[in-house]
């Protein structure tokens, strides 16, 4: 009789641990990250204005829950990107997307093919299995951020339109990590009035 | 009765083997991110002092580990805009860096960001342009990293002092026994803009000064040469010094003199920027002060380490780099 009480307290003994050590790991799994990763390498001190592109790599790591490894390379040899790669992997990136590479990163003769690596360019689209860029205009194309008095030069008619490269919208397709090949869109005095650009112009 | 107790104790035994089994699933190690995140939020790039600042502190982390660690740094310009600003930090805050570094386009709105920072659980050592002492009280993971702006002001009124006194026949070019000059500021409302005036006239008040006008030009550049070719031609011609709070405004006010080919008056900036620099040593404008911007990013550099090993109890709130007088006499010595 003794004994069997004994057991049973052992029992009720046993049934709170469990029940506390489920409650710490519950806990514990809630707090872990459930985000996703991906790198992005950006050129360092370029003097292009890289902000419209960066906005929209940025927007799409807010929108889908992506932490993002970022980078900034001056150079950066074939070597050094597979080691990049490497580690990236390592510390469970999704992907690695280079942002103008032609301005760090040292070309090779047979090209590049890795797997997870997209490139946003507008000379290396032969060096990569994955690119993201703008199609080839005949006329003058302007990039994101457009100067203000460039658009007011449309807004007032004294340019009928412009061609517009969307650079948000490259940054943000480009997380994607597929093959994409922008068309420069046509600005004129309607499109603008109609607002439909306006949150990319306010900058 | 024995099988009865037998069954009991297998049932006693399977318990004990998932309490077990649970206890090590919970203390098993969780794997963890290879490097350190910093977010980096500086006010305008454009900003010649900003960018050089944001170059070191580049150069400095991409040196650093921390606990074995790397940094990966994001630089979030936001262009002299506070709206733009707002966004990039909520970005950053999503981000959930280790610390972030921020440089406010407007340092009155401190508070809110600084509390913003607290609900995200993210460190903040703010740089270069100085909050209210108050917001800076608000909650523990804050600090401040800049210059002492009062003092800067002050040194540029020693700075007068000295060559009034050494070379007064030269510089008072219409005799009236008075300093003439022209005050160029930042923006009016910043924090440091006032210090940096009130510290270089509460210097200069024993000398005979004569301030024939007073402009603000958002430490821009392009906005000096434009807001001072807008004054009185006389003033102009007259003005004996024009003291700015820092470089950029003393050399859109230099490009001005320049341009016109007119004789240029003892100029004062502070910052002590590359092209600042070279314009001193070859004697075309008179001074400036060296805010010590290496100073600075080593000690945001060693404060990022300590906050990031919890241990930052011999980290002041707020901590001064110490101002430095730079004329082409001052560096031959």
């Amino acid at each position: 009789m003794r004994q069997s009480r004994k057991k049973h307290a052992v029992l009720i003994l046993l049934l709170l641990l469990i029940a506390l050590v489920s409650t710490g790991l519950m806990t514990k799994h809630s707090k872990i990250e459930k985000r996703s990763r991906m790198t992005v390498v950006f050129p360092k001190n370029e003097p292009e204005d890289l902000s419209a592109l960066q906005d929209g790599i940025r927007d799409y790591a807010y929108d889908h829950q992506v932490k993002l490894d970022v980078w900034y390379k001056e150079q950066m040899s074939a070597e050094e990107l597979k080691k990049l790669i490497k580690e990236e992997k390592k510390n469970n990136s999704k992907g690695v997307v280079l942002v103008y590479p032609e301005n760090y990163l040292e070309k090779q003769a047979d090209g590049y093919v890795y797997k997870d690596v997209l490139a946003v360019t507008d000379r290396m689209q032969k060096e990569f299995k994955y690119y993201a860029s703008f199609a080839e205009s005949k006329e003058k194309a302007y990039r994101l951020p457009v100067k203000t008095s460039v658009l007011e030069q449309v807004k007032n008619g004294k340019k009928k339109e412009i061609l517009l490269e969307n650079t948000y919208k490259l940054g943000y397709e480009s997380m994607k990590m597929k093959t994409i090949t922008l068309k420069p869109v046509k600005l004129d005095r309607e499109t603008m009035e109609s607002g439909k650009y306006d949150a990319l112009f306010a900058g | 009765m024995k099988s009865k107790m037998d069954k009991y104790n297998l049932i006693l035994v399977g318990l004990f083997m998932f309490l077990v089994i649970l206890t090590i699933l919970w203390k098993m190690p969780q794997k963890e991110d290879r490097y350190v995140h910093v977010g980096i939020a500086a006010y305008d790039l454009d900003d010649t002092f900003m960018e050089s600042y944001i170059k070191d502190l580049q150069d400095k982390m991409e040196q650093m580990k921390i606990e074995g660690k790397k940094v990966s740094y994001e630089i979030y310009d936001a262009k002299g805009s506070s709206r733009k600003q707002e966004k990039q930090l909520q970005r950053m805050y999503a981000q959930k860096y280790d610390v972030i570094l921020v440089n406010l386009v407007e340092p009155s709105s401190a508070a809110s960001m600084i509390n913003d920072a607290e609900d995200a659980d993210i460190p903040v050592i703010l740089f270069n342009r100085e909050a209210d002492d108050k917001d800076l009280k608000i909650v523990k993971k804050v600090w401040y990293v800049g210059t002492d702006a009062k003092a800067a002001g002050a040194m540029q009124g020693e700075m007068l002092k000295k060559i009034w006194e050494e070379q007064k026949g030269k510089i008072d070019r219409n005799k009236n026994g008075k300093l003439d000059y022209v005050l160029v500021e930042g923006e009016e409302t910043h924090f440091d803009a006032i210090r940096r005036t009130n510290g270089f006239l509460e210097s200069s008040e024993d000398m005979p000064m004569n301030q024939r006008a007073n402009l603000s030009a958002d430490w821009k550049r392009e906005l000096a040469t434009t807001k001072f070719a807008k004054l009185d031609k006389e003033i102009i011609n007259n003005a004996e010094a024009v003291i700015c709070n820092n470089d950029d405004m003393a050399l859109g006010v230099y490009d001005y003199y320049k341009k016109h080919h007119s004789q240029m008056p003892v100029i004062l900036g502070i910052n002590n920027s590359p092209e600042m620099n070279r314009k001193i040593m070859t004697g075309e404008i008179y001074g400036t002060v060296d805010n010590k911007m290496e100073d600075q990013v080593g000690h945001i550099c060693q404060l990022m380490k300590a906050i990031l090993k919890e241990n930052t109890k011999k980290y002041k709130k707020v901590w001064y780099s110490t101002p430095h007088a730079i004329t082409r006499t001052s560096c031959r010595e």
